[in-house]
């Protein structure tokens, strides 16, 4: 590409990030996620509604599933529902109530077709009654991503999706994308590290940025809470002599 | 007997869990079909009704006397597989004390041919044989009774003697209505019951259709009537059913299930064209018939004054559920509803989200992995000692030291279900971070991984 394709293509992608942003700043709000909450981990102290989160996790047993359930409690809030994809049908809601989630106001997809199962979370995200989807899929075509993506900015509904490490070079829509590894746990507690590859700055345009946080999940309560400091990667890693 | 004892004298003994409303259903259907007999054929008006009334006054002669109807009442319903006991009597209460007595109560007459067991009781015959049968036939609560019972009062000859004055003092005015009504002296009547018509809307062509299109245009049609019809009745209905007879005798069908009862035609052909698009016609349509299966009553709903979002939210819910069981299946769409099983895999149901009012679910405070493999998967472990803590996981080719390790938690189940289990079950996290839920087997000592802490 020449220098002056660059130009024209760097100025076209100004103008589709302004335009977008002008939409989404019509219907954008920060839900605060509490005291000692995961606030510090986005860039507005809190979640961003009307976008679309990924968590990126090795494999499982990480912690990952725990944590988006976690930010899809605050975006559900006291009255809108959550809609939890289970194509693996494997999701198992008793440890719900542990979490603090209502499970009557939960709705769980369990059609076997991943494919349908993403044209599913889409209504979802459509509706205003919906707060937040939930799901495992490893790979999401681009116009799927799309759509989930101007289906969570029709209503401002949260979009969470855990995706393997290997999507973390895939093109994603998402505003947020996290890498969440799991930790040795200690003092009662399990600790998660989460580096933030990509957060949606102030509602004006993606960052990349190099910061990172532990997270702990108490194994009495089910509550989450920021163990560290939102640092630079490094020294959150130093934080748990990883 | 108890279920404990019945499975274990046979193990593949198919339990079903007590359902009244549908044992009523069934009740009022036959109810429907029973008024070949009579007219007017109504249902025991209890919590759990298991018997139909029928008012045969002036009827008999038409099915040639008493006997003659009584003998093809029990043939029909034995025709039907139905076991059963039949009274002829001037007053419901003596009919139903008379089908509910013991089976060696001497009945006035039996009915050699019919196998189910049939009495005639003759014009103001009653009274002489209610005499002798207990007093909790006179369809009293179990607290009076036991009461009637305490103070010596078995039989209703001997409730029958009292004052009528003192007995309502003493054991509430029930008794003595209800002995009353048994014995003649106080009326009762039948309460007909009458099925509601069928709610269906029907068109045929002249020519066999075979466009797509043309048979979509008559669906929506057939629903506007089937919603003027409805409107009438002040109705709707959660289930709409479409059937296209074929010209190859084959008959597709489509429905439409929804999370509340409905009659609007735009919105019910909006899913109903949904599952027509996904019909593949194998010969052209020569007609159709659109039925509202069980129509109930449609109850005007009116928003909160002060609340009008709590209102516009349950909409749009139940919008998206009729939307997402359309186009995924009303199996795929679904709320979780918990038991209370000891076994984890037992635990937990997914049930329909259209019928989600009747499942409230609340979930228990143990530490329960938030995925659940449905069937357990063999892995490899290392215990320095037997029968103790996990020391080596080796799961997917990969050996991880278990660093921490939470159990055991004991869970067994009876003998009595047959299969039961007996394992222990630990949370084990790896080195790597990541947290499991895997158990032993007590009988056999073989390690399963049941689920991740995901």
């Amino acid at each position: 590409m020449g220098l002056g394709n660059r130009a024209i293509a760097r100025e076209l992608a100004d103008r589709i990030r302004a335009l977008e942003s002008a939409s989404r700043q019509a219907d954008a709000r920060i839900i605060p996620l509490g005291t000692g909450g995961l606030g510090p981990l986005f860039a507005g102290e809190g979640l961003p509604s009307a976008t679309l989160i990924e968590l990126l996790a090795a494999g499982p047993g990480s912690g990952a599933l725990t944590l988006a359930l976690h930010l899809a409690k605050h975006a559900c809030g006291e009255r809108k529902t959550l809609v939890v994809a289970d194509h693996q049908r494997s999701f198992y809601p008793l440890a719900l109530a542990r979490l603090g989630i209502d499970v009557s106001r939960v709705i769980v997809l369990r059609c076997p077709n991943p494919r349908d199962t993403l044209g599913g979370l889409v209504q979802a995200l459509r509706c205003p009654a919906v707060g937040a989807v939930v799901g495992q899929f490893d790979a999401i075509a681009v116009p799927e991503f799309r759509r989930l993506q101007l289906a969570a900015e029709a209503h401002g509904g949260i979009g969470l999706f855990l995706r393997p490490e290997a999507a973390r070079g895939g093109t994603s829509f998402a505003g947020v994308r996290w890498d969440v590894r799991p930790l040795r746990s200690g003092d009662g507690c399990r600790r998660l590290h989460i580096d933030i590859l990509r957060e949606r700055g102030d509602g004006i345009a993606l960052r990349q940025r190099d910061r990172a946080a532990i997270v702990e999940i108490d194994d009495a309560t089910g509550a989450v809470r920021l163990f560290s400091a939102v640092g630079h990667s490094a020294s959150a890693a130093r934080n748990v002599g990883g | 007997m108890s279920q404990a004892e019945a499975l274990a004298l046979l193990p593949r003994l198919r339990v079903e869990p007590d359902d009244l409303d549908a044992d009523r259903t069934e009740l009022l259907r036959w109810a429907a079909w029973a008024e070949r007999f009579s007219p007017i054929v109504g249902i025991e008006d209890t919590l759990e009704p298991a018997t139909l009334f029928l008012d045969v006054t002036g009827g008999a002669s038409c099915f040639g006397g008493d006997e003659a109807l009584v003998r093809k009442v029990c043939d029909a319903f034995t025709a039907e597989g139905w076991s059963m006991r039949v009274a002829l009597a001037d007053t419901i209460g003596a009919g139903w004390a008379l089908t509910h007595a013991a089976c060696g109560l001497a009945l006035a007459w039996d009915i050699p041919s019919a196998k189910p067991q049939a009495a005639i009781i003759g014009p103001r015959e009653h009274p002489r044989h209610l005499a002798p049968l207990p007093v909790a036939l006179l369809r009293l609560g179990a607290a009076v009774v036991a009461l009637l019972h305490q103070l010596g009062i078995d039989r209703i000859e001997a409730l029958a003697a009292l004052p009528r004055a003192e007995v309502a003092q003493r054991f509430g005015t029930e008794v003595v209505r209800q002995l009353d009504r048994a014995l003649g002296d106080l009326p009762e009547v039948v309460v007909p019951y009458h099925a509601q018509p069928e709610t269906v809307a029907c068109c045929a062509f002249e020519f066999g259709i075979d466009r797509h299109d043309v048979v979509a245009r008559a669906i929506d049609d057939l629903l506007v009537r089937l919603e003027a019809i409805l409107e009438r009745r002040g109705q709707g209905a959660r289930l709409f059913e479409c059937v296209l007879r074929q010209e190859d005798g084959e008959s597709p069908r489509i429905e439409c299930q929804l999370s509340r009862p409905m009659r609007d035609a735009r919105y019910i052909g909006q899913w109903l064209r949904v599952r027509f698009e996904q019909v593949r016609l194998t010969a052209p349509v020569m007609g159709i018939e659109l039925r509202a299966v069980s129509a109930e009553t449609l109850k005007p709903t009116c928003p909160d004054l002060f609340d009008g979002e709590a209102h516009d939210q349950a909409e749009a819910l139940a919008h998206l559920l009729d939307q997402l069981t359309t186009q995924l299946g009303k199996d795929a769409v679904t709320t979780p509803t918990f038991v209370a099983d000891p076994q984890p895999e037992f635990a937990c149901r997914f049930a329909s989200a259209l019928h989600q009012a009747d499942a409230p679910a609340k979930g228990m405070q143990a530490n329960r992995p938030l995925r659940l493999y449905a069937r357990p998967i063999a892995v490899d472990v290392i215990a320095v000692v037997p029968d103790g803590k996990p020391e080596t996981l080796r799961h997917a080719g990969n050996a991880q030291t278990v660093i921490r390790c939470i159990g055991p938690e004991r869970i067994e189940t009876g003998w009595w279900r047959g299969d039961d289990i007996s394992r222990d079950y630990y949370i084990a996290e790896t080195a790597d971070g990541a947290r499991w839920w895997l158990f032993r087997r007590l009988d056999n000592g073989r390690w399963f991984l049941h689920g991740c802490f995901e």
